[in-house]
């Protein structure tokens, strides 16, 4: 069957393989997951192989193989090895071939989910790491089933451009706010199929709107504003540095295009990252002492805070309330993101920043 | 005109325009293929094949490789010059011109002079020359059902494979050969077909695209906010040129035909020079130079044209720091503060390219990495660099950050004529033996900062002096803290230098530096004796005679004599003082304290 898959696929098939106790580092991990069925293909290489063929084989029955300088994978075979294990374990047995000689490592085995894949797939923005100067980027979405990808909005349509920081409503992508930078900046807000174009610095607050997450009612969308500033190293270990020299927290409401704020959310601290709970009810956000400017850098920490919120009348508390300290044992919080259920929030922690 | 003269007449041009970009303006070239990266893999042609215009794209970018190399980067970039002029005449010949032929070189020289914007791309040159190219057949094509079905196929190809502009200029010597045979009705609807099509595309396949793009062309010029009026001047050239040739009655004399010729070619080399003959080729050439080091050249450029601007100062003053003579003849250039010294970074795809190499040979190898990386991602079409993608790799491999390396070594290796050094490069990879044993790499990596802290390019005589303290073998990262410090008029912080210049030039410190510390010793002493830094006699004599002109007012037009005007003390006294700077006498004074 091998053999038949060989000459049909052209795939070179593992000759005379030494076996290894070894499991293969591959790229990307894949050993242990889980997936749901109908994903698109665990495609991979391994690390300081000239090639590599894989054999997967269902618990629940069925098997493929692909191979070459990457296992590339046919989606509707894995689509159909998947499907048929639900709920069960795929084993993948790996060989690789470096100068010449074949070896068999270890199986490593995947889990596929009894839950169903109903979502679409998911966005991100493509740019290069970079310093200063960004040039072709885009926002793109991309189907989860298989490889195929699409551009939102490229640099191409609106050149000289920055977009950033898209953000749907709990991935529902009807409501909708990014932000373009650059000679014709404007803040995208989209609700019901509506596009508004907005300006958003005004004589109260410190810049344009930032990071965004919103309300889920989608009336609102909490928004930071951040003087961002770069630091750049002259050692070769790292590189870069990017801090607020100030920011502060609010809150759109997307109906008047009027912005809500409180003087919580724009104290002299830096207060950042602003998202709202599930239940819409409170606020948290990241805040941190202000430090100088890079010299203090290293000792900019953020806590988690919260401050409550009042959809029916537009307004926020008054009262900000810690919720997770540990800027004082050398640890800083950024990025906070509550489950949609209520019960979570993740969030990232560092040393600093 | 008889077909030998015709054939001697297209050599001739061809020869003129080689000669033209191989000793006139290589620079121009040089700057294009710079700023590309053409990579022999399926992905980098199929990424062309899916947008309008892409094979020309592809074709000119390939052409444009060969401009590494100067003299074979001319010759391949005349061709289409060569290839346009006969498409052109011999269309017009075609739809039954006997004369005029010579009006086929006004579209080569409105094209050439339009290259004289260095945003032109080739690719503009490739879609007008294949677009007359494939309109020749056309020309003297018989049979209407033939000739419908020859433009059902050739608009939508014209149109893919050299853009809109190269589309048109198709459809339109097509409707003109239609309107010479009397059916220019027949040559109507392909205009509308081309706009449908065009239209169509907008929607979908280009639908990443702007208006203008998509309608005018988005690989033809760099800057894509709007469409130079030039271009339609080339692209109408291009397709009615041929309908002139046809059309115009024939010259009665001789003395016409040379009268025609001689008004085309005057009135076109006279646009040619007003279209290269911009400031901005200075900047364009002294880049040029560093890019082959030619420093002498540089140097001896400056000396009969001036540099005129921060891009050029910073060549000519790389150059001198290359050749040891920084501060012993800097002020024997009009300088223009430290933004002549370091061109400031800046977000595009070209003014901080001098600092960039100043920054990776002194040593300031993340400094140096930023700008080369910065500006690769400020080239206007997005597309990358051999040059610069070169150096990134380079500056990687110093730091020892060799799995980074290897991602833009591998990219090089895919081109034609940065492979071979990117092979090389790969192959010492983790060779921390051979990497230290290169002449470059080695000798940067030992000069580089030791210790990590944030730049700043405002404080940028403090982190000259630090490399300096770190390793007094850089003795370039000497020449321009001192450099810096006399630009800045900062002469407290010279003085507190003046340990490390006896240490480096012992009983000869440079030129400059000496009228520094005269001028600077002068305010408090009455003589020379006993001053911290050996003077020549020469100095002492020239800082006497200066000062006793000076006393005699400080706008004493002797003080403006060439011998004057390249001192130190001139620019000290009499020039503006630029930003950074706020030294004055009080400050001269406050060094000797």
């Amino acid at each position: 069957m091998v053999a038949m898959a060989a000459t049909v696929s052209c795939t070179e098939v593992p000759t005379d393989e030494v076996l290894s106790h070894s499991r293969p580092k591959t790229w990307p991990d894949i050993a242990g997951v889980t997936i749901p069925a109908r994903v698109a293909p665990l495609n991979f290489n391994v690390e300081d192989a000239d090639k590599v063929y894989v054999m997967i084989s269902g618990e629940k029955g069925g098997s493929i193989s692909a191979g070459g300088e990457w296992a590339d994978i046919d989606i509707d075979e894995w689509h159909d090895l998947t499907e048929r294990n639900r709920g069960a374990d795929l084993t993948f047995t790996i060989s690789t071939k470096k100068s010449g000689r074949w070896t068999r490592h270890e199986d490593i085995k995947v889990h596929v989910s009894e839950d169903n894949l109903n979502d679409y797939g998911l966005t991100y923005r493509k740019i290069a790491p970079g310093y200063e100067t960004y040039s072709d980027i885009g926002l793109y979405q991309r189907d989860i089933h298989s490889f195929d990808e699409e551009p939102i909005i490229a640099s191409t349509l609106v050149p000289g451009q920055c977009m950033c920081c898209h953000t749907a409503n709990r991935a529902n992508p009807d409501q909708l706010t990014l932000h373009l930078r650059g000679s014709h900046a404007a803040t995208l807000v989209m609700t019901d199929g509506q596009r508004k174009w907005l300006t958003t610095k005004t004589d109260s607050t410190l810049c344009n709107c930032m990071y965004p997450y919103w309300h889920p009612s989608g009336n609102y969308c909490a928004y930071s504003l951040n003087k961002v500033a770069q630091g750049f190293m002259t050692g070769s270990d790292k590189f870069i540095e990017v801090f607020d020299k100030a920011s502060d927290a609010c809150v759109m409401d997307v109906r008047t295009n009027e912005l809500i704020l409180s003087p919580a959310l724009q104290t002299a601290d830096n207060e950042t990252y602003p998202v709202f709970s599930a239940d819409g009810r409170k606020i948290f956000y990241c805040t941190a002492k202000p430090k100088r400017i890079p010299a203090e850098a290293q000792e900019l920490r953020y806590d988690l805070c919260a401050v409550g919120f009042d959809a029916k009348d537009g307004i926020i508390g008054n009262r900000a309330d810690t919720v997770l300290k540990v800027s004082d044992q050398g640890g800083s919080i950024s990025l906070p993101r509550p489950s949609y259920d209520g019960r979570f929030i993740m969030f990232c922690k560092t040393d600093y920043g | 005109m008889p077909k030998h003269i015709r054939s001697l007449a297209a050599a001739a041009v061809f020869i003129a325009i080689y000669v033209f970009w191989l000793h006139s303006h290589p620079e121009a070239l040089s700057f294009r293929e710079q700023y590309q990266m053409f990579l022999f893999s399926w992905d980098y042609l199929l990424e062309h094949l899916l947008i309008a215009g892409g094979m020309a794209e592809y074709i000119g970018e390939f052409l444009m490789q060969f401009c590494y190399y100067p003299a074979i980067g001319a010759a391949l970039v005349t061709l289409p010059f060569l290839l346009l002029l006969v498409g052109i005449s011999l269309t017009g010949s075609r739809m039954g011109g006997k004369g005029h032929y010579v009006l086929s070189l006004l579209p080569i020289l409105l094209m050439l002079a339009y290259m004289g914007d260095e945003n032109v791309k080739v690719t503009f040159l490739v879609s007008m020359t294949a677009s007359v190219l494939a309109a020749l057949p056309y020309a003297g094509m018989e049979g209407a059902r033939r000739r419908v079905v020859t433009r059902l196929v050739a608009v939508p190809a014209t149109y893919w494979l050299c853009g809109p502009g190269g589309a048109m200029v198709y459809t339109l010597v097509c409707l003109s050969a239609d309107w010479r045979r009397g059916r220019w009705a027949d040559g109507a609807w392909p205009v509308a077909y081309l706009a449908g099509l065009v239209t169509a595309s907008g929607f979908s396949l280009m639908s990443q695209y702007t208006p203008v793009d998509v309608w005018f062309g988005q690989n033809y010029h760099n800057l894509r906010m709007s469409v130079p009026a030039m271009q339609f001047v080339v692209e109408a050239a291009c397709a009615l040129t041929p309908v002139a040739i046809a059309s115009l009655p024939s010259a009665r004399s001789r003395w016409a035909v040379w009268a025609e010729a001689g008004a085309v070619a005057a009135g076109g080399c006279a646009l040619i020079a007003f279209s290269f003959g911009s400031d901005k080729y200075d900047a364009i050439e002294f880049d040029y130079l560093v890019r082959r080091e030619k420093w002498d050249r540089i140097i001896e450029k400056a000396e009969t044209d001036g540099a005129k601007d921060p891009v050029s100062l910073t060549s000519l003053n790389l150059a001198l720091a290359m050749r040891g003579q920084l501060c012993d003849r800097m002020f024997e250039f009009s300088q223009m503060g430290s933004e002549g010294l370091l061109a400031p970074s800046r977000r595009n795809q070209f003014s901080s390219l001098p600092t960039a190499e100043v920054l990776f040979r002194l040593g300031m190898v993340n400094e140096a990495q930023r700008y080369f990386f910065d500006l690769q991602e400020s080239i206007l079409d997005c597309r990358k660099s051999g040059r610069l993608s070169k150096r990134v790799a380079e500056t990687l491999i110093i730091n020892g950050k060799y799995e980074m390396a290897r991602k833009y070594l591998s990219r090089l290796e895919e081109t034609l004529f940065y492979s071979e050094w990117a092979k090389k490069a790969e192959n010492a990879l983790g060779n921390e033996t051979a990497i230290n044993a290169h002449p470059t790499w080695g000798r940067i990596r030992r000069l580089r900062y030791s210790q990590s802290f944030f730049g700043n390019y405002n404080e940028m005589d403090k982190m000259l002096g630090i490399l300096f303290m770190e390793n007094a073998e850089n003795k370039m990262a000497l020449d321009y803290y001192l450099a810096q410090c006399m630009l800045k008029r900062d002469l407290k912080q010279l003085w507190a230098g003046l340990g490390w210049i006896r240490q480096t030039y012992g009983d000869k410190p440079p030129r400059h530096v000496q009228e520094a510390v005269a001028m600077t010793w002068a305010q408090g002493h009455t003589s020379f004796d006993g001053v911290p830094l050996p003077l020549s006699r020469e100095v002492t004599i020239d800082f006497t005679e200066f000062a006793r002109l000076y006393s005699a007012g400080s706008s004493n037009p002797q003080l403006n004599t060439d011998k004057w005007r390249k001192t130190y003390w001139h620019y000290l006294l009499s020039a503006k003082p630029d930003a950074h700077t706020g030294a004055t006498d009080s400050a001269i004074q406050e060094a000797t304290r």
